[in-house]
């Protein structure tokens, strides 16, 4: 369970990454392709709320986005939902002191999360994704994780601190 | 195992609401509740946007100064204030050049004679990686209303997706669902400008085999029946044509006369598509 403090800071961190996505991030392109800080944030949202936390974060902030952009309200929230579980369940376990790791799931999830939006994107009719570009957006967005997630996912780890303690106490 | 029970519960409960607002939304045209909150967002954000927007400009030049330094003495850091202070006055100054002489462009645009035009200021692109939007800083306090044409002195920048109170969404005709309707300048031979996305071209479909289509010829607006836009608005210019043997149409790339990479200030045209129906991606 995550306690209403967590609630409080987790949605200002929601609200935080939202506004950099849209004021900030589309001035900050390379070949073209964005970075999507959310989806970090949702990655490291994830690894510290746990599936749970990470899933309604993920939900929560990806509808948020929905909203600003011009494809169909659900989408992100879609994909930031399975990407928040997914990462949470492919986490548990591993040695986080170790420094590929956030590293390695914030490329990892960057991709996923493009690649999911992508996929349910085409199966609601939004055409525009079937293209050569899709995949340089995805491939770009694992590349932008990787550094992104060594700034970001600390940076919530301070804010949000870990599940793993309280779940060994319980 | 309860607990991973509950959290695939939780999944699904999500992935179903999604779905569920996927299906309301209508493939991204919106429902009149969905466009309703999504109004009030881009309202309820604007002043805050603005102001983060105000805020981090300044910050970006303080970080690509201090990139360079070293060790900062008091006196050294004060001259050093000082000239950026100077920097951004003369930038601010500038800035102000530039918006003088992107008004007088757009103060006589010869194709939009006759309509009654909006200036509004270009203050975002869109955040997403599969669409080409840009933001602007009026809405439909101002009179701007969904479907609205927006050009500048070069030429057609797209069409206006998404009104609030404050704030109005473009497409830029480089979208991937943007079609235009369009005739060549000289021929008048007629076609569809299709987007690409971020690619910066557009394909030209429906051009038939047999017409000789020169590189740089320019393309407008045709305004054919129940078009989006006002028939004579300079679009692109040919780049590539190619005839291949036994196809009937040949393959046509035009760039964009607008550098839609560099909006600042547009028109916004108080013009409306004869007929009402607002769906992004048909033809105009």
């Amino acid at each position: 369970m995550v306690s209403e403090h967590r609630r409080l800071i987790a949605a200002t961190v929601a609200f935080v990454a939202v506004l950099l996505q849209t004021v900030v991030m589309p001035d900050v392109r390379v070949a073209g392709v964005i970075p999507d800080i959310v989806l970090l944030t949702v990655v490291a949202a994830a690894i510290q709320l746990g599936p749970e936390g990470g899933m309604f974060y993920g939900f929560g902030a990806g509808l948020t986005m929905d909203f600003f952009l011009s494809t169909p309200l659900g989408l992100t929230a879609l994909s930031y939902t399975v990407v928040a579980y997914v990462v949470s369940a492919g986490s548990t376990g591993l040695l986080r002191n170790e420094w590929w790791v956030y590293p390695a799931l914030g490329g990892l999830g960057s991709m996923l999360g493009t690649s999911l939006f992508v996929a349910a994107g085409v199966l609601v009719g939004q055409d525009q994704f079937l293209q050569a570009r899709s995949f340089t957006v995805v491939a770009m967005s694992g590349a932008f994780g990787v550094p992104l997630s060594v700034l970001i996912v600390p940076a919530i780890a301070k804010l949000l601190p870990g599940h793993e303690s309280r779940e060994l106490m319980a | 195992m309860r607990g991973g029970s509950r959290r695939r519960s939780i999944l699904v409960l999500l992935v179903l609401t999604s779905v569920t607002l996927l299906s309301l939304d209508g493939g991204g045209e919106g429902s009149g509740a969905v466009n309703t909150v999504r109004r009030f967002l881009h309202d309820a954000f604007a002043p805050v946007q603005e102001a983060l927007g105000n805020a981090v400009s300044p910050l970006g030049d303080i970080f690509d100064r201090l990139g360079g330094s070293k060790s900062l003495e008091r006196e050294n850091g004060r001259l050093k204030r000082e000239l950026s202070e100077a920097r951004g006055r003369l930038a601010r100054s500038q800035g102000l050049e530039r918006d003088i002489s992107e008004l007088r462009k757009i103060m006589n645009i010869p194709f939009v004679e006759g309509i009654d035009t909006i200036t509004a200021r270009v203050i975002s692109f869109g955040p997403g990686n599969f669409e080409s939007t840009v933001v602007l800083d009026k809405g439909s306090k101002a009179g701007i209303k969904t479907g609205m044409p927006v050009v500048t002195g070069d030429g057609l920048v797209g069409r206006v997706v998404d009104v609030s109170e404050l704030r109005s969404t473009v497409l830029l005709i480089t979208d991937s669902s943007s079609a235009v309707g369009v005739r060549f300048a000289t021929s008048g031979e007629a076609g569809i400008a299709q987007g690409r996305g971020r690619q910066g071209v557009l394909d030209l479909d429906l051009i038939d085999s047999a017409i000789k289509v020169a590189k740089g010829e320019t393309v407008l607006t045709s305004g054919l029946q129940l078009g989006r836009f006002p028939p004579g608005i300079p679009v692109a210019s040919v780049t590539r044509a190619k005839s291949t043997p036994g196809k009937l149409e040949q393959e046509v790339e035009i760039r964009p006369l607008v550098d839609t990479r560099r909006l600042e200030l547009v028109k916004v045209l108080r013009w409306q598509e004869p007929s009402v129906t607002s769906s992004s991606g048909s033809a105009g």
